[in-house]
């Protein structure tokens, strides 16, 4: 079933625009609120079933879709088309994140954020080689979770003072138990198979008070994808992902000791929940030195992330920098103490 | 006009000569030929100008019963050496020669300002380094040690060890290497971009807590170390500071070599 949606005054197709957040028309430039927009003006065909192939309504071309696309736009009219039946059922996303940031403000903040590079070689910095840039709602469940943690250690406190010619070393050796509840609510773990985990990772953080109820215009006009991995599958991803969050407050609970050892630690994690989402990300190609790197920008903070390419020329030129920064540092305030040249 | 330059020039004439022109070696023990005398003598008068501690050289087969501390310090009040002024500002290097290897004694004096920058703890530092020299026979090359290590270490701000390992610039140039390795290479490791959540991010506040917690005590060990004097290096040393007879205070250190 494909999803076309026509703007009620003029009848062009409409898509959504990430500054007012609402369906527009290029035509006329009508607004539409999503919650407002009325069903009638959802034009469906339907299709037959896991086709990879729609004939667009608007124009009457053929819309090529991946298996995972849910949606797209047509490669020759530019309709939004939404695949609704990769949308329903078990398939159906509960939220969604719209854009806030348009396509030219994701082009401008990459390529000022080229020029901050560093490291990168000079003729990275021009930014004129983007081969594409796409936005794209990917599929990333969301779970809440419920920790219990148990946790048996070994504290030392260390005291160190001197009484007439000898030097004291008290350690006091403490039997260190805790048992934490630790909760944590949406912990989003990306469910494509085609995004690099690692890349989608550092997309975060994205603000959860723009989470909005999931509905199809939300999409028009941008590629989305459908999750290939289940949430049950992706369990033991968002445990690994929790491990270093649980460990780092369990740390915090035993504090005021000179050393802590763990003699064990148990963390039972129960899924009380979990969601369906879909969150916005501007994905960039772009060629340079025959290598097309990819990055990526969350689609609400601007965030990029993507290794770009490292110029060691310039890697040793901050290395030279800062190393013969610090010495001639090093080197003044010891003669300034009156340490010798050499 | 005149007048005035020639009691200027008459002035420059009297002064630095004066000072210039005093004794700094005494070699009672005779360990030092005539050429090596006027050496030292060239060089002590050269290094207290630069200085502006009045160096000197004591050596005596017959203290007559004092210990080359005493000595030095009876040395200092009768006869008040100083840079600018009489019981001022001085350095004695004081060899107690003997036939038997322990009855030699070296002692190092620090008197008037210079004691500010010649603690106890670096005449014993300088003493620790010319005893060797002295054991060796070598009396000349650990006079010119002494000169040396007393010049450089005037120059040390009191706070510092001078031997201390962040005045050297090996030390330096590998804290600068390792400093400018960790910058570039949290540079380089960051440039993909870094994860900025943490267990705050997603926490639930409301219903995250310890429900439970022990810190039970259960033993203690104590460990304890004798605090090392430094003074039992080389044929042993013994406490340096102190007053002289006179009533003038120094630092310094006694050893035997």
């Amino acid at each position: 079933m494909l999803l076309h949606y026509k703007c009620p005054s003029c009848g062009s197709d409409m898509r959504f625009d990430s500054e007012s957040g609402r369906l527009s028309c290029d035509s006329c430039g009508r607004h539409e609120h999503i919650d407002t927009y009325e069903d009638d003006y959802i034009t469906q065909q339907f299709e037959e079933d896991e086709a990879k192939e729609y004939h667009c309504k608007n124009c009457g071309a053929v819309v090529l879709t991946d298996a995972d696309t849910t949606s797209t736009s047509c490669s020759f009219c530019g309709a939004g088309v939404v695949l609704a039946d990769r949308l329903t059922g078990k398939l159906a996303p509960t939220m969604v994140i719209p854009f806030t940031i348009s396509k030219d403000e994701a082009m401008q903040a990459f390529k000022k954020w080229c020029k901050n590079g560093r490291l990168t070689p000079k003729g990275f910095m021009t930014a004129n080689r983007v081969k594409g840039i796409t936005g794209m709602y990917v599929p990333f469940w969301m779970y809440d979770l419920e920790n219990d943690v148990e946790v048996e250690a070994t504290a030392t406190k260390v005291k160190t003072y001197r009484r007439g010619d000898y030097r004291y070393t008290e350690t006091r050796y403490y039997d260190v138990y805790r048992d934490i509840d630790v909760n944590y609510l949406k912990v989003p773990v990306d469910a494509s198979e085609k995004m690099n985990d690692e890349l989608m990772d550092k997309l975060e953080p994205y603000h959860y008070n723009e989470l909005k109820d999931f509905k199809t215009p939300y999409l028009a006009g941008y590629l989305a994808e459908k999750y290939n991995y289940t949430d049950k599958e992706l369990f033991g991803r968002v445990k690994e992902k929790i491990k270093t969050f649980i460990d780092s407050y369990v740390a915090s609970t035993i504090s005021g000791y000179s050393s802590v050892q763990y003699k064990h630690k148990d963390i039972r994690t129960r899924q009380r929940k979990s969601y369906y989402v879909l969150l916005p990300v501007w994905m960039v190609y772009y060629d340079f030195d025959k290598q097309e790197h990819t990055f990526a920008m969350n689609g609400q903070t601007g965030k990029i992330v993507g290794k770009p390419p490292l110029s060691y020329g310039k890697a040793a030129l901050w290395f030279s920098g800062i190393a013969g920064g610090t010495f001639v540092v090093l080197k003044s305030i010891a003669m300034f103490l009156g340490g010798g040249l050499l | 006009m005149r007048k005035l330059v020639l009691v200027f020039l008459l002035f420059f004439a009297f002064t630095i000569p004066v000072m210039a022109d005093g004794q700094h070696v005494y070699d009672d023990a005779a360990l030092f030929t005539d050429t090596e005398k006027a050496e030292l003598e060239q060089l002590a008068a050269q290094y207290s100008e630069k200085s502006e501690v009045e160096l000197i050289v004591l050596t005596s087969d017959d203290m007559g019963g004092r210990n080359a501390t005493e000595y030095a310090n009876d040395f200092y009040d009768d006869a008040g050496p100083g840079y600018d002024h009489s019981h001022g500002s001085t350095a004695i290097l004081t060899i107690k020669m003997a036939d038997t290897k322990q009855d030699r004694e070296v002692d190092l004096g620090a008197y008037g300002v210079a004691k500010e920058h010649l603690s106890d703890e670096r005449m014993i530092q300088i003493r620790e380094m010319i005893a060797p020299t002295l054991t060796d026979g070598n009396f000349v090359d650990a006079a010119k040690q002494f000169f040396d290590k007393v010049e450089e270490y005037l120059e040390v701000n009191p706070n510092v060890n001078p031997e201390g390992i962040f005045l050297k610039t090996w030390f330096q140039l590998a804290v600068a290497l390792v400093v400018g390795a960790v910058v570039v290479g949290s540079m380089i490791f960051n440039m993909g971009g870094r994860v900025t959540v943490n267990h705050g991010t997603y926490v639930d506040q409301q219903n995250s807590r310890v429900v439970n917690k022990r810190d039970r005590f259960i033993r203690k060990t104590v460990h304890k170390t004798k605090i090392q004097k430094n003074n039992n290096k080389s044929g042993g040393g013994f406490g340096g500071g102190g007053m002289t007879s006179g009533g003038h205070s120094r630092t310094g250190s006694r050893g035997g070599f």
